[in-house]
């Protein structure tokens, strides 16, 4: 009798569809009024023996009934969440939410990047003004009145001791002559917008941003200008960038030398943007005049070092190919839109 | 400074030195050669004889020439009027490569109907300019002034085969003005002997002038005489010399002083001795003249701050910069004084300068010319001319003296960072002329004459490292004890505000710090801009005092270049009357998000410009209660006084924000615009505030919603204000969700929809409190603001 009711129940399983039936089965065999929990409400009309054997056999159906209802529930729901997954297909190919996309200006993305170079080396980050005077533009930078060297930058007055100054360099006399203890060791970048009175064109900009560097202490030499400047060429172009000296002249700097890379886009082998010598000229430096380290309070013969300048729209230009100066002041979204990356 | 590798070579030997080996070495000691470029150019260029000559069978313009180029006989068709039978003429044969000609590779071709096998060549076809020649050469072919062999290389038979250096002269380095200074220098670059040539003028006797010096900017003053100069034109090796100088060849006495001039650095000027009308010269400042006539023909302005030469009471020169007409050489000149001085680069600098006169003299004057040297140009002369002086008038000529400069070698190396062998050191100041004297541990310096630049014991050793090679310099990082920074309140908040609003979806502008006064007017309370004396244009004539006139300049822009939607910012330093201080303009226009499949179009207005704004402080650290707002003034300058408000941190206004008056938008044809400035500096001033932790609430929060009716003279601040005062401390949030305008409301009244958040942090909350909060806050509104529930 009970392998009549096993045979049913398997068939009745093997029937079914989906949970609902399932359920239906389950009701139908274990439920209150099922077949099997029936039979059990028998069991007090047996005898001892027919308890005992008959009991044993309707322990085991029921197991059996709970396994195979099990198994069929399991197989029934990996079906299921296959046909939900197949149901809530969607078209991951349609544009997420928008947002409104802001990038920062490319002489913003150089300048941090500058910046952050110089910090992580424990550089102070300073800032002079723009509007300088005279003495401090030049004169403390051992370019007197009438010197030739005034002839290099044609600059903007406001009057006689007022001007827009022509480079950031006389941020290095007055981080100098900020310091109350002249002992001090100075480390310390300056990025700022300077002027020269020059019609713009594709290389000329009447405003543009250069970024000063200044290390003054005991000992620091030529040679740690050519290291430091080989760790920042490899931050700014590449790793595998090499850095020369060429002499030049700059009233505020002897020894002065003029840097010049590795080409990045050749790497040094020759083309139209190195004018096929490998090298692209990128910056001024210098051991800073005495003239200056003693205009700025500090003993000449005591203290020394080194002071760079360099051009962040040419770096920018480098950097991203712009041609044109006049972009970076124009402003275009259709120029502005292309920048979303530092490298 | 142009250079001609010819002339260099005649005091240097440069046999194994090619003129781009040349330019390499000269740029990597500091003389940067910015161009090398042969004086003439053409490849395989022949000397031909002109056989015969006729008339082009079909053109009138053309002539057949029968050309004798010695291996084989080329007719050729050639256009130049000029031409003719028997002439001696430059033939570029079929292949040859001329860079300057109509084209690039000469061909045989046919030209109507006749063979043609070549070119008889211009000097414009070899590439000499123009402004050298004659017009005879310009409109034709070169005609050859006598025989040469026929069939040989012609740029070097003609002395064509030079080279032209350009090199860009740093101004400590004007000495290089003198081609002999160059020579040195590249004696020494080659280890090489510069060769030695006389300088002085010896044993002349005392001369027949007088020479008075009445100013302090003329040091010495020299005249030599010279007569029965047979005055001709230069031989073709002088004019080729002087071409590749850079000078129009003219005649011999002009000629030689100028290449004199170009070899020793220091300029002449020559006076015709028959044209003078006195023997006396007195050099003066201080005449005021309206007409100078000069001998360029043209007339000058002359000042009294001008050093003159005058003769007999007449101007002769200008001092350095140009001679009198009355005065000057010519084609019939035979007896010549000849001037050579020393006068201030100052005031030379300052008359050229003012008159526009910077030519190769005055340019020389005006940076550098060697005092100790003055003879040599006129020696130069005597030489090439061969010409004895007849007489000399000498004053203030001097001998040099050098300046002692004390050097370690120490020094030398705490400097350079390297090691340079003492030996090394002496060898290379000694092949630049310098003279040293070596002692136990220093050396002692004595500068050439003409290097005026080298004072200080930093440029001894820049001379050395310069020339010892900078490539040689092994690369360190300074050692120093570590120093501490840290970024100050405003530089902190320029970093992070350009990452909020980048974030927010605003685009960074850099625009120009100098506009016009037209631009600055629009957005300024007054017109106490910072004024250029020297502006390149009006357009760029006034230091900015706020960013809003180029932020609308840059939507004008982009609205040109079908840009219409801009969502924009600048951070810049302005000028305020003395100071400069940080501000940060917005400038919104048009849509900020545009309608996709997802989202609604999301338009710039007043409300999306307060949120950035908001949400950028709210970033900073500042929470709205701490900045507040307030209306503009009915007559706002530039915003629209309904849509405005300022920004007010501790009751003072640090911004402004809001949409474009439209009196304004009207006159520039703006579109719906909102702009924002905001002063930085102000703001940065009030950082510094750390929130600290209140602890988390243990208890839930409620929300209560209210649907009022509000009378339209109360606003939204009334309204959040006044549900979070009183009593009603457990009132932990207002949220506004809705806000409605137009009919089923009562009469001047508008409806808003507030959500309430209510929390006691100290227990759960009973129905009774929570109703007992609403209802107050009902009562209250009522009260105070006549604001009623919405029924």
């Amino acid at each position: 009798m009970l392998d009549k009711l096993k045979l049913e129940i398997i068939d009745k399983v093997n029937d079914v569809n989906n949970l609902e039936e399932l359920k239906q089965v389950k009701v139908e065999t274990l439920g209150k009024k099922g077949a099997i929990t029936q039979l059990t409400k028998t069991m007090k009309d047996k005898s001892e023996e027919e308890k005992k054997t008959f009991g044993k056999q309707l322990h085991e159906l029921k197991e059996y009934t709970n396994i195979i209802l099990d198994q069929k529930e399991k197989f029934l729901l990996k079906q299921k969440i296959k046909a939900d997954i197949e149901a809530e297909k969607i078209d991951i190919f349609l544009p997420g939410y928008e947002f409104a996309a802001g990038l920062y200006h490319p002489l913003t993305l150089v300048t941090k990047e500058i910046e952050d170079f110089f910090s992580s080396l424990g550089y102070s980050i300073n800032e002079g003004n723009e509007v300088e005077e005279d003495k401090y533009n030049f004169e403390m930078l051992n370019i007197p009145k009438d010197h030739p060297a005034r002839d290099m930058q044609d600059t903007f007055y406001f009057n006689a001791e007022e001007l827009l100054r022509t480079h950031t360099s006389p941020v290095q006399v007055r981080t100098m002559e900020n310091n109350d203890d002249k002992t001090t060791p100075v480390r310390m970048i300056c990025p700022g917008k300077v002027y020269r009175r020059d019609e713009d064109d594709a290389t000329h900009s009447h405003q543009f941003m250069q970024v000063e560097g200044l290390v003054v202490d005991k000992n620091i030499s030529l040679a740690d200008l050519k290291g430091t400047l080989e760790l920042f060429a490899k931050k700014m172009f590449g790793d595998n960038t090499k850095v020369r000296f060429r002499p030049s002249y700059f009233p505020f700097t002897e020894p002065s030398v003029e840097v010049d890379l590795t080409c990045h886009i050749c790497k040094g082998k020759g083309c139209s943007v190195c004018k096929n010598t490998g090298w692209i000229e990128i910056l001024g430096a210098g051991q800073v005049h005495p003239n200056v380290i003693e205009a700025a309070g500090y003993d000449p013969n005591i203290y020394q070092g080194f002071a760079f300048g360099l051009g962040i729209e040419r770096v920018a230009m480098l950097k991203y190919g712009i041609d044109d100066i006049r972009h970076l002041y124009n402003n275009n979204l259709g120029f502005l839109n292309q920048f979303n990356k530092v490298k | 400074m142009i250079v001609s590798y010819k002339t260099l070579g005649k005091y240097v030997d440069l046999s194994t030195t090619s003129p781009y080996e040349l330019a390499d070495l000269l740029t990597n000691a500091g003389l940067e050669v910015e161009q090398v470029k042969p004086f003439a150019q053409g490849s395989d260029l022949v000397i031909g004889y002109v056989v015969d000559a006729y008339k082009h069978p079909n053109s009138d313009k053309l002539t057949v020439c029968i050309v004798d180029v010695k291996d084989e006989t080329l007719q050729i068709c050639c256009g130049a009027a000029n031409v003719g039978k028997d002439m001696y003429v430059i033939v570029a044969k079929p292949g040859c490569e001329m860079d300057y000609a109509k084209v690039p590779v000469i061909k045989k071709v046919e030209l109507a109907g006749v063979e043609s096998n070549g070119m008889i060549c211009s000097l414009l076809e070899l590439g000499i300019p123009e402004k050298f020649q004659t017009q005879e050469q310009i409109n034709g072919i070169e005609v050859l002034d006598k025989e040469y062999p026929i069939g040989a290389e012609a740029l070097s038979t003609l002395g064509f085969d030079d080279y032209i250096l350009d090199i860009a002269l740093t101004p400590n380095r004007s000495d290089i003005y003198s081609i002999y200074a160059l020579a040195i220098e590249v004696a020494a670059l080659l280890k090489q002997q510069v060769k030695e040539i006389p300088m002085k003028v010896e044993n002349a006797k005392e001369g027949s002038y007088r020479i008075k010096i009445e100013s302090d900017d003329c040091q010495a003053y020299c005249l030599y005489e010279f007569n029965n100069i047979n005055s001709q034109e230069s031989t073709n090796e002088i004019k080729n010399e002087l071409m590749a100088l850079g000078f129009k060849p003219r005649f011999n006495i002009v000629d030689i002083g100028n290449i004199g001039m170009v070899i020793s650095g220091n300029p002449v000027h020559t006076f015709d001795a028959d044209k003078l009308k006195s023997k006396e010269f007195v050099i003066k400042k201080g005449l005021e003249i309206p007409d100078f006539l000069a001998l360029d023909d043209k007339v000058y302005q002359i000042t009294k701050d001008d050093l003159l030469i005058t003769n007999g009471g007449e101007v002769v020169a200008i001092a350095g910069v140009i001679g009198s007409k009355s005065s000057c050489i010519d084609e019939n000149t035979k007896n010549v004084v000849v001037e050579t001085a020393d006068f201030s680069h100052v005031s030379i600098r300052n008359t050229a300068r003012r008159l526009d006169l910077f030519s190769e003299a005055s340019t020389r004057f005006s940076k550098i010319t060697n005092p100790y040297t003055l003879e040599f140009p006129v020696r130069l002369f005597m030489d090439e001319l061969n010409l004895e002086c007849q007489g000399a008038n000498i004053v203030g000529l001097k001998q040099y003296q050098a300046q002692a400069i004390e050097l370690t070698h120490s020094k030398i190396e705490k400097v350079l960072g390297i090691k340079i062998p003492l030996d090394s050191c002496v060898e290379i100041l000694e092949s630049l002329s310098f003279k040293v004297e070596e002692n136990s541990n220093t050396i002692t310096v004595y500068p050439p004459s003409y290097r005026k630049d080298v004072e200080l014991d930093v440029d001894v050793i820049e001379e050395i490292i310069r020339v010892y090679g900078y490539d040689n310099i092994e690369a360190t990082l300074p050692l120093q004890e570590i120093i501490y920074h840290k970024l100050t309140p405003l530089q902190e908040m320029v970093r992070e505000s350009k990452d909020i609003l980048v974030g927010l979806g605003l685009q960074e502008i850099v625009t120009y710090q100098l506009n016009s006064k037209e631009n600055l007017d629009l957005f300024s309370d007054d017109d106490n801009y910072k004024e250029l004396l020297n502006p390149i244009s009006e357009d760029r004539k006034y230091f900015r005092n706020q960013l809003l006139s180029n932020m609308i300049n840059t939507i004008q822009y982009n609205n040109s270049y079908q840009h219409p939607n801009l969502a924009l910012f600048e951070i810049s330093d302005v000028y305020l009357a003395d100071r400069e201080d940080t501000h940060l303009a917005f400038g919104l226009t048009g849509l900020f998000e545009d309608n996709t499949w997802l989202q609604q179009i999301k338009k710039a207005d007043f409300y999306l410009l307060k949120g950035i704004i908001f949400n950028w402080l709210e970033r900073l650290g500042f929470s709205y209660g701490r900045v507040l707002i307030k209306p503009v003034e009915d007559d706002h300058k530039y915003l629209h006084p309904t849509r405005a408000a300022y920004l007010t941190i501790n009751n003072k206004v640090f911004g402004v924000f809001g949409q474009v008056h439209p009196a304004l938008a009207q006159q520039l044809k703006l579109k719906e615009t909102y702009l924002g400035s905001i002063d930085l500096t102000q703001l940065a001033n009030n950082v510094g505030r750390i929130n600290k932790f209140e602890g988390l609430s243990l208890y839930p929060s409620v929300s209560r919603d209210l649907s009022l009716v509000i009378p339209n003279d109360v606003d939204a601040s009334q309204i959040t204000r006044l549900a979070k005062t009183g009593n009603n401390k457990l009132v932990k949030d207002v949220k506004i969700f809705d806000v409605y305008y137009g009919n089923n409301i009562e009469e001047n009244h508008y409806s808003m929809s507030i959500s309430l958040t209510i929390c006691d942090d100290k227990k759960t909350l009973d129905d009774n409190t929570i109703n007992e909060v609403v209802t107050n806050i009902i009562n209250v509104f009522e009260k105070k603001l006549k604001v009623k529930l919405r029924q």
